[in-house]
């Protein structure tokens, strides 16, 4: 030991003691506990496995362990202890999952309730909000402040003033209970597929089963990237129909990795313009076909189960003209929607649009794969009817080995449910069996998610207009007022995720109160008054869901609460008191009570294929042990060796009776078996969807799969479409899913950041005129905004068109109003058309060269510590999947 | 936590200058812990404004750190007037709001593991071995909710506890006790503190706003500086695995 020499004097032991002892004695925080002196671990192997939910809405689903140790959760694991094979494969982790160890546990997650410094009741400031700094308080002062300022605004504005845009059931049933609020109604992510699921009896499941499916021998995949965007068995599915020997072409903007994996072709296509690409294949099916001597289509099917393909099958009441032959071969209008027609819309040259369709007309067994992506665009509402007359005409419906399918949520594996029951898949979770509460401002329940108009629900693409400019569009394409005070956000990122995010803040800068309950500082919490720190579904009660077809999940508590985080029902509870709400309303019984409900409640379907037996066997015991109410029951296997699990498939194997054909019957006897549609048929001509939009008013549409150029589509970056001059906006982004993130979550995690990159992506043909290297700095300016990205020069995307991966946080530079963040909402306008989806994928921009103030890298922006400067971080391993594309190309 | 009313500063035999150490040590580690870990509380900034606390260091140690901290939290002092008027406080309240509790990034997290453990997350394995430590003596967190044990500010209160410990061994002449304490601080501030707190405190310094945060973070730093000066300890080896290697405790220093 150094023994000290310098002196100290007595009087500043004297002052420091007492500075020490008015702070209550010298081990600040500590308290004296005397215990068991068994060290804690970790090590020794004394950890255990415990199945841990992903819940980030990506659409996909994969089963997550996490190994905890004396309360660290110190790796993750998967669905690793069944043997994989064909039958019965397992339902893997993704990279995403893997990331949610550090994601939750990351130290940028909120911790307390926060109030913005300068908020006072009604607002104070609000131009302060999302630059002010903040102050911590109690969860007593934040919840007073939510209840004063909910009693006040509704006290003086009504109910209707208070806007909760889909904040999940459980704040729902409070705020519904305590007279209702505005609720948003829209879908994000299935496009115009959802109407025409809706009426034109395109509907659910429509996958077909996977031991049908991986017969098929021909497979489109048409604007869909599962690799990414769904990660797990997806592609999974596919590869086993690759190994037998189907043949997979890409029809897509982007060469991606799922494409790197399966397909022997690739056909580059514009964003938005897939329905002129399908007149085109229509038409030269049209005009090439022949039943004698060169049968090209299915006339039987389109005349006994379609409406609307020719003049001689409309639905009943309709103009005859109004039918997709002859609008295809410009019997209407002298213009033929052939092969040269579409090649000069959507970029692929006319004879391989021919080539396509006689391929696809002429396999017996071919799938067209598609996903919402490609109905993510400015007027796209008939875009689907058109997808459904091509695989109709084309003999694919109702038939083993063909299919269209759209969208891998449930993915390449279509057909009842085989293993029943769950809470919530996603994120918006509540007590299932509680009666519903009534929202009293839209008459519809409160919670959920509101998918169609309704009285008192605004669209999406509106809910920050509506609160600038006072009104939103009704029903039936009215303008109704509306005078928004306040914005009460859960679990989402409403600001982030629609379109016009600087819209977005200027919205909530106009407001009386903002307020965001979240995991993490996302935009929504960034502009808010008020920030209340949730937990994880990692930190409660557990949950059950469905994994895809066969599996049934149930993930337990992993950890104790993050800080001082509060489950969103606790947070419900204690808001229903303060405003004079029965707490009971929000819950009914507790969540352990319900999560057990539903385990008990699980069913699965015998091997007759048709009757559906309980999952679980519950003993007196078993409710004892878990301290629940109930009934004893037989099932499959034990309660416990279900917890313990995690999952539990069902077994399957090539010809059991839970194969599946989507529309089989219909084919068979389309008069007995009807669709849900006003002619009973598959309705290429619906009137019903036209009338639906139309009465919005925000675009008009024709019953026919009739091509309208997307307002911000190719067609707009011509300032003379005729001559063909480029305006102000020349290219075209095509707005992707990256795999760093599932919409806004994951995107904020380190090692995500590391491990994939968001980058601008453009082909060489564009760069080089702009001056642009790859790895440069580039500046995308739209309409709307700008954002500032590093650029990845690839022939992978082709000429034209431009890639920005969406869910990426803004990071707004209030100076220049640069996104530095690469916010795709950055760019895009928020004027709904047709029948109020979003058309994400109708974005066009102009790119320049950056050369002012370098972009931080994401790596850097994201570290809760700054990096030392001179240690560089270690790129992404090299290896297979995910990052291939990135790997192989860059540089 | 120990109180320290019970200890007789005032007419202690200062002949052991090992003693007059670990005083200083308590008293400074214990002023940390309360700066650092607790939150600004405004009765305290009274006392410590009013008594003109930093005029002088209950630490006798030539580190140019130490000097730095002392011109930095003079200055504060100069600065706030007494008792601290509303300015003064919430200054203090804003900047120990940005640096240590959000919302979101923070300038300075104040916990080991974001800075040590490979993952750069909370409740990691240097948590659960903090915890450890502390428990060895007894000692637990206070807190009502669940937080990680490695914030700095309880690793300096910990400090603060084992100094009162061996201040009280060496009283009662208990020399195996008074060796297992040093023997734990050597180990602690090796492990625990050496490996990280001197980075932490760079940030800190870097950052702050008010000189009361600036000058804690040089008094932090020059304190584990002293303590490993004193003690002789080394640095643990770092972490062989990382996602970057960290670079040395001095690195950033200027």
């Amino acid at each position: 030991m150094n023994v000290e020499t310098v002196a100290v004097s007595k009087s500043a032991i004297e002052r420091w003691s007492d500075a020490v002892r008015a702070a209550g004695g010298v081990g600040f925080g500590l308290r004296r506990e005397p215990r068991d002196k068994t060290l804690l671990g970790p090590g020794g192997g004394k950890g255990k496995w415990i199945a841990a939910d992903c819940w980030p809405d990506c659409g996909s689903k994969g089963f997550n362990r996490a190994y905890v140790e004396d309360g660290v959760v110190v790796r993750m694991g998967t669905d690793d202890n069944i043997e994989d094979s064909w039958n019965r494969p397992q339902l893997r982790a993704c990279a995403r999952g893997q990331s949610l160890r550090m994601w939750l546990l990351g130290a940028d997650r909120l911790k307390y309730p926060m109030v913005r410094k300068h908020w006072e009741p009604g607002g104070g400031n609000k131009e302060l909000r999302g630059k002010d700094e903040w102050v911590r308080i109690s969860w007593d002062e934040a919840l007073d402040i939510l209840a004063g300022e909910l009693k006040r605004i509704k006290e003086s504005y009504g109910n209707e003033a208070i806007l909760a845009p889909w904040i999940g059931a459980i704040a729902a049933r409070a705020l519904g209970a305590y007279g209702g609020f505005t609720d948003q109604w829209g879908a994000h992510s299935t496009g115009t597929w959802l109407l025409s699921h809706v009426f034109t009896g395109f509907g659910f499941p429509h996958w077909n089963d996977r031991f049908d499916m991986v017969e098929t021998k021909l497979f489109l995949l048409w604007g869909t990237n599962p690799v990414w965007s769904q990660a797990g068995l997806p592609a999974y599915n596919y590869w086993q129909a690759k190994k037998n020997g189907a043949r997979f072409i890409a029809i897509d903007p982007f060469y991606n990795p799922t494409y790197e994996m399966l397909t022997d072709d690739w056909v580059p296509i514009r964003p938005g313009t897939d329905h002129a690409m399908i007149l085109g294949m229509i038409h030269t099916l049209l005009v090439e076909d022949d039943p004698e001597t060169n049968p090209l289509i299915d006339w039987d099917f389109l005349h006994r189960c379609t409406v609307g393909f020719d003049a001689e099958h409309m639905p009943e009441g309709a103009d005859p003209a109004e039918n997709l032959k002859d609008y295809v071969l410009g019997n209407d209008d002298g213009q033929p929607r052939d092969a040269e027609w579409a090649s000069e819309i959507c970029g692929v040259p006319p004879e391989r649009i021919r080539w396509l369709a006689r391929l696809l007309a002429k396999e017996e067994h071919a799938a067209i794969c598609t996903s919402g992506g490609v109905a993510r665009v400015d007027n796209a509402d008939t875009l689907p009817q058109a997808f459904v007359a091509l695989t109709a005409m084309t003999g694919h419906f109702g038939k083993p080995h063909s299919q269209l399918g759209v969208a891998h949520h449930f993915g390449t594996n279509g057909g009842p449910q085989l293993v029943q029951g769950q809470n919530s898949r996603s994120f918006a979770n509540s007590h299932m069996r509680a009666p519903p509460v009534i929202n009293p401002v839209a008459g519809v329940p409160a919670g959920g998610f509101h998918q169609l108009p309704m009285p008192g629900l605004i669209n999406i693409n509106e809910i920050n207009t509506a609160v600038l400019e006072g009104e939103y569009t009704g029903v039936d394409g009215q303008k109704v007022p509306i005078d928004v005070r306040m914005i009460y956000h859960a679990h989402g990122s409403r600001i982030n995720q629609l379109p016009n995010t600087l819209e977005a803040i200027k919205a909530h800068r106009k407001v009386e109160f903002v307020v965001t309950q979240n995991l993490f500082m996302n935009p929504d919490a960034i502009y808010s008054d008020l920030v209340l720190p949730v937990t994880s579904r990692w930190e409660r009660d557990g949950n059950v869901c469905i994994g895809y077809r066969e599996q049934l999940l149930w993930h337990s508590q992993v950890m104790d609460p993050y800080f001082e985080c509060k489950d969103d029902l606790w947070i419900g509870i204690e808001l229903a008191k303060r405003l004079g709400i029965d707490p009971k309303i929000v819950e009914p019984w507790s969540w352990k009570q319900e999560i057990f409900n539903e385990v008990a409640d699980a069913k699965v379907m015998k091997e007759d294929g048709k009757t559906l037996e309980p999952l679980v066997t519950i003993t007196e015991d078993d409710l004892k042990e878990f301290a629940v109410e109930g009934a004893p029951q037989q099932g499959r296997i034990t309660v416990k060796e279900f917890k313990e699990k995690g999952i539990y498939h069902i077994p399957r194997e090539p010809g059991d009776n839970h194969g599946f054909v989507f529309l089989k019957a219909f084919r068979d006897d389309p008069e007995t078996n009807r669709l849900p549609t006003r002619s009973g048929k598959l309705e290429i001509h619906c009137q019903s969807l036209a009338d639906h939009v139309n009465r919005l008013g925000w675009s008009k549409i024709r019953p026919l799969a009739a091509y309208m150029p997307p307002r911000d589509g190719y067609e707009a970056t011509f300032s003379d479409w005729e001559q063909r001059i480029k305006g102000d906006y020349p290219l075209q982004i095509y707005n992707i899913h990256m795999p760093r993130r599932a919409h806004g979550f994951f995107d904020n995690a380190i090692v995500m950041r590391e491990l994939f990159p968001h980058e601008f992506i453009m082909n060489p043909l564009d760069a080089e005129p702009r001056g642009i290297a790859n790895g440069d700095t580039v500046l995308v300016r739209s309409p709307w905004g700008k954002i500032m990205r590093t650029v990845w020069v690839t022939p992978h995307v082709m000429p034209g068109v431009t890639i920005l991966g969406q869910g990426s946080r803004v990071d707004l530079d209030e100076e220049t109003g640069i996104d530095m963040g690469g916010c795709a909402n950055v760019l895009k306008g928020s004027k709904p058309t047709g029948g109020g989806h979003i058309g994400f994928n109708s974005l066009i921009v102009e790119v320049e060269k950056w050369t002012g103030r370098p972009l931080r890298s994401d790596v850097d922006a994201a570290h809760i510590i700054p990096l030392p400067v001179d240690v560089p971080v270690e790129p992404a391993p090299a290896g297979p999947g995910w990052n291939r594309v990135v790997e192989t190309t860059h540089g | 936590m120990a109180d320290v009313s019970t200890l007789s500063t005032g007419t202690r035999n200062r002949g052991m200058g090992w003693v007059a150490q670990f005083e200083g040590q308590m008293l400074v580690c214990g002023l940390l812990a309360k700066t650092l870990y607790g939150a600004p509380d405004r009765d305290w900034l009274d006392h410590i404004v009013q008594k003109q606390l930093f005029e002088e260091i209950p630490f006798g140690s030539e580190l140019p750190e130490i000097a730095k901290a002392m011109i930095c939290l003079r200055g504060w002092l100069a600065a706030t007037p007494s008792p601290t008027d509303d300015a003064a406080f919430v200054a203090v309240r804003d900047d120990y709001t940005r640096l240590f509790v959000g919302p979101g990034s923070l300038l300075a997290a104040p916990w080991e593991s974001v800075y040590t453990n490979k993952d750069r997350a909370v409740f990691q394995r240097e948590t659960v071995s903090v915890k450890n430590w502390y428990q060895r003596f007894d000692l637990v967190l206070a807190s009502s909710y669940n937080e990680p044990a490695d914030h700095v500010g309880l690793e300096f209160a910990f400090l603060a506890e084992l100094a009162a410990l061996t201040i009280s061994a060496s009283e009662i002449q208990d020399g195996g006790e008074v060796k297992r304490l040093i023997d734990a601080q050597r180990g602690f501030v090796s492990q625990h503190m050496l490996p990280w707190v001197p980075r932490w405190a760079d940030d800190v310094t870097r950052h702050a706003r008010t000189d009361l945060y600036r000058g804690l973070g040089w008094l932090a730093r020059g304190t584990v500086l002293e303590m490993a000066s004193f003690f002789n300890a080394d640095a643990a080896p770092s972490r062989p695995k990382g996602a970057f290697r960290r670079a040395d405790i001095d690195q950033g220093q200027a």
